[in-house]
This record gives structure tokens, C-alpha cells and sequence, in this order.
């Protein structure tokens, strides 16, 4: 008859795991082994546990595909950090400053000319080389004569050209000079283009053919082991038949 | 002569970091298996390896050498592998080994080993991760550090930083609500 209780005591559960892993001390594992052999009940118990340990030693890890490598000077730097929201913790009087820094450097660099006279009213202009039309007048009290407005634009731009003309390190000596400045610029830019793209396509062609070469491998591989597979199956039903051939010829 | 983990690390500290890449070569293989059997993600995985090492080069300096090396490893890994689950708030996924597919497991089969065998080996080992992923983190840590890793109980004990009473407890509740899994999948095959 079955056993349903044991009478082992609170070590029991301690006992059967030691004993499984063999890591009971000698008397210890005599002990439980008197035991095992009166109590059905530990001995179906530790059957079962052999049979799982069993079954879950088939458990495998994939292969790591990769190695590990300590990057030296990335010890010197800290882990990084995810960085906190912009603007959270940046004060008003900050964020203002920083608004009219890049308001007077775009002024700057865009040399915006405001100027206000009864004449022509509020006018802004911007830009460096053309001399601007008038880019936005605001209020035009009175239209003023166009002879007036002619001659101090052309003194304008005659201005900036000089201005222009003195910031400029190697001037162009004429317009075909300069064309022929960018046409060249345009030439180099497009063979270093080319260059990279014939490069990035020996790259690919290179990743593509390795690539192809490890699957070409791979798949020999296993054709290998189905055919020899196929072929032990093969030789099996083979035996099988010549075995039932036997059996059937010897029956009267 | 093969240097032990304890000279390679009193080299490493010196400043040898060939010493160090030995210990890697030594250890990343088990690394990555712990990580990948405790949160089921390769990728994962794989990071958590690598932070490992990158963890214990920083700190080799602190490393006294109370613990076997490996049992700090596995204590830094398990840690990583503990917060990877905090932060991602889910318990192990069952996914299948990305390329273990009946080709690969031909490829890596025995030479007597048939076809059946392979599909018959396949639905064990889902099978089998399908029940580890149901147990609690401490038992599921237990098991696969005898189970897969060797270690003695009182070096389980030391690398989770229980007693020893405990970790046989979670080893014979792991074992049984495994057993009861198994059974279960496969239509009490298992006793």
C-alpha cells in the first residue's frame, strides 16, 4: 500500500534536495537513505525530482555571438546619463538673455539698418551686397522725390561695396573669375561624392559577399546532415521491410 | 600554466589588462548564460554581459577577495538582471532562441540523432522555458544556479545573500512547482 504521510520531520524538504545534489554530509545521506528505502512517499518524490533535473538539463543557452570588450579610455568618462528636460530648471531672466543675445547676433549678421527720417518715415533694411530696396516702410508720411532717394541709395551701395571690398581677403578680380572659383568648388565637391559612393559600394558588394558565402556554407551544412538523415532512415525502413520479408517467409 | 581567477584579478589590478581580458574569455560564456536563462531576452542579454565585465573592471580595485571571483560576477550580473526586470516591469519572456530553428538544432544534433529526435528535443526545451518562466525570481535563480552552473549551496547563498536553509527551500519549491509544470505540458510524463 501507498505510504501518504512521512514521518521524516521538518527537514524533510532540506534532506531531499541535499540528498538529489549530493551535497549531504555522509551520516546524514545514510540516514535518508534508510529512510528512502521504508518511505514510498520520499522515494516517489525524489524519483520525480531526478526526472525533472533531468529534462530541464536540456535547457541550453544560446552561444553568445559577440565579444566582450572594455573599452579603456570609456572607463574615464561617467555613465551616461539621461539629460534632464530643457528649460525646466533654466531661470526666466536666463532664457530672456538668451533670446537677445541671438536677436543682436542675427541682427548682426544679417547688418539690419533701422532708420527713421520725416521723409521716408520707419524704415528696416537688411542684407550685406545688393543695395535693398526699401525692404519694409512702415509709415510714409509724404512720397519723397525720387532724385533724393536715388543718389543716397546709390551712395549706399557704393559705400557697402567698399566696405565689402575691404573685408574681403582675395576678391574675385571679376565675375568670370568667380565663376570659374565655384565651378571648380562644384567639381571637387562632386568627385569626393563620387569617391565616397564608389567606396560605400565596394563596402556593401564586400558585406554582400561575405554574407553569401557564410549562408552558402550553412546551407551545405545542413543539406549534409538531412541527407545523412534521409539516408539512415532510409537504411532503417530498409531493415524493417527485409525483417517482415523474414518474418513472412517463415510463416507456414 | 592556466593562472586561477584570484591571480589574474591581483594582476588585473596591477594595471595588466591582458589579465583582465583572461578572466573575460573565462567568464563571459557563463555571464551570458545566467543573463539570458534569468530575464529570456538575447539581446538583453548580451548587454547585461558586457555590462557586467565593464562593472567589475571599475571595481576590481574594491574586489577583497572574500568571495570566489566568479561568485561576485554572478552577483553583479544577477543585480543587472534584477534591475533590467525592474525597470522593464515584467517577469522572463518565453522567446524561443532567435535562430533555433529545426536547421540549427540539426546542425549542432549528434550524428545518431534523427529528425524526430530533433522536433522531439525542440518541444522540450520550449516546454522546459515555458515552466522556468513561471517561477518566482528567486527559485528560477536558484535552480539555474545549481542546475546550470555548478554552484555549491553555500555559494548560492553567498552570491543572492540568503541562508543556506533558504536556499535549499527554493530549490525543493522550485523543483516541485517544475515538476508539476512539466507534468502538466506533458500529460504527466514526467513522475
Amino acid at each position: 500500500m501507498k505510504q501518504n504521510v512521512c514521518s521524516y520531520g521538518d527537514a524533510r524538504d532540506g534532506q531531499i534536495v541535499a540528498y538529489l545534489y549530493d551535497e549531504s554530509a555522509g551520516e546524514e545521506r545514510q540516514a535518508f537513505e534508510r529512510h528512502l528505502t521504508a518511505c514510498a512517499l520520499c522515494r516517489t518524490e525524489v524519483d520525480g525530482l531526478r526526472g525533472v533535473r533531468a529534462e530541464i538539463g536540456h535547457w541550453v543557452s544560446p552561444e553568445p555571438d559577440f565579444v566582450v570588450t572594455i573599452d579603456e579610455p570609456s572607463l574615464a568618462m561617467p555613465m551616461p546619463v539621461a539629460p534632464p528636460p530643457a528649460s525646466r530648471h533654466r531661470p526666466v531672466w536666463a532664457q530672456a538673455l538668451a533670446a537677445a543675445l541671438i536677436l543682436g547676433v542675427g541682427a548682426g549678421v544679417a547688418n539690419l539698418d533701422i532708420s527713421y527720417s520725416p521723409a521716408q518715415g520707419l524704415s528696416v533694411r537688411t542684407g550685406w551686397r545688393h543695395a535693398p530696396a526699401v525692404a519694409q516702410t512702415v509709415a510714409t508720411p509724404a512720397a519723397a522725390p525720387a532724385v533724393t532717394w536715388q543718389s543716397e541709395m546709390k551712395a549706399l551701395e557704393a559705400r557697402l561695396r567698399t566696405e565689402l571690398a575691404s573685408h574681403q581677403v582675395a576678391p574675385p578680380s571679376s565675375d568670370e573669375a568667380e565663376l570659374r572659383q565655384v565651378r571648380a568648388w562644384l567639381m571637387d565637391s562632386e568627385q569626393r561624392q563620387r569617391r565616397e559612393v564608389a567606396l560605400r559600394m565596394a563596402e556593401m558588394a564586400r558585406e554582400v559577399e561575405s554574407q553569401r558565402q557564410s549562408d552558402l556554407a550553412r546551407i551545405d551544412r545542413n543539406l549534409g546532415i538531412l541527407q545523412r538523415d534521409t539516408g539512415m532512415e532510409v537504411m532503417r525502413t530498409r531493415e524493417q521491410m527485409n525483417s517482415l520479408a523474414q518474418r513472412v517467409s517463415q510463416q507456414p | 600554466m592556466t593562472s586561477t581567477d584570484e591571480e589574474l584579478v591581483a594582476r588585473s589590478v596591477g594595471g595588466d589588462a591582458d589579465s583582465f581580458n583572461q578572466l573575460i574569455l573565462r567568464w563571459e560564456r557563463p555571464i551570458y548564460a545566467l543573463a539570458y536563462r534569468t530575464i529570456g531576452r538575447e539581446e538583453d542579454a548580451r548587454d547585461i554581459c558586457q555590462e557586467t565585465f565593464l562593472r567589475a573592471y571599475r571595481a576590481l580595485p574594491r574586489f577583497r577577495g572574500q568571495a570566489k571571483f566568479s561568485s561576485w560576477l554572478y552577483r553583479i550580473a544577477l543585480n543587472l538582471c534584477r534591475d533590467w526586470m525592474r525597470r522593464e516591469r515584467r517577469a522572463p519572456v518565453v522567446q524561443p532562441p532567435e535562430d533555433m530553428d529545426l536547421m540549427d538544432l540539426a546542425a549542432a544534433a549528434e550524428p545518431s540523432e534523427s529528425i524526430e529526435d530533433l522536433v522531439a528535443r525542440r518541444d522540450t526545451l520550449q516546454k522546459v522555458e515555458r515552466a522556468m518562466a513561471k517561477l518566482p525570481e528567486e527559485q528560477r535563480t536558484a535552480i539555474i544556479l545549481k542546475e546550470y552552473h555548478g554552484l555549491t549551496f553555500q555559494e548560492i547563498a553567498d552570491v543572492v545573500g540568503c541562508p543556506l536553509s533558504t536556499v535549499k527551500t527554493r530549490l525543493y519549491q522550485g523543483l516541485t512547482v517544475l515538476r508539476r509544470e512539466l507534468s502538466r505540458s506533458a500529460g504527466g510524463r514526467v513522475a
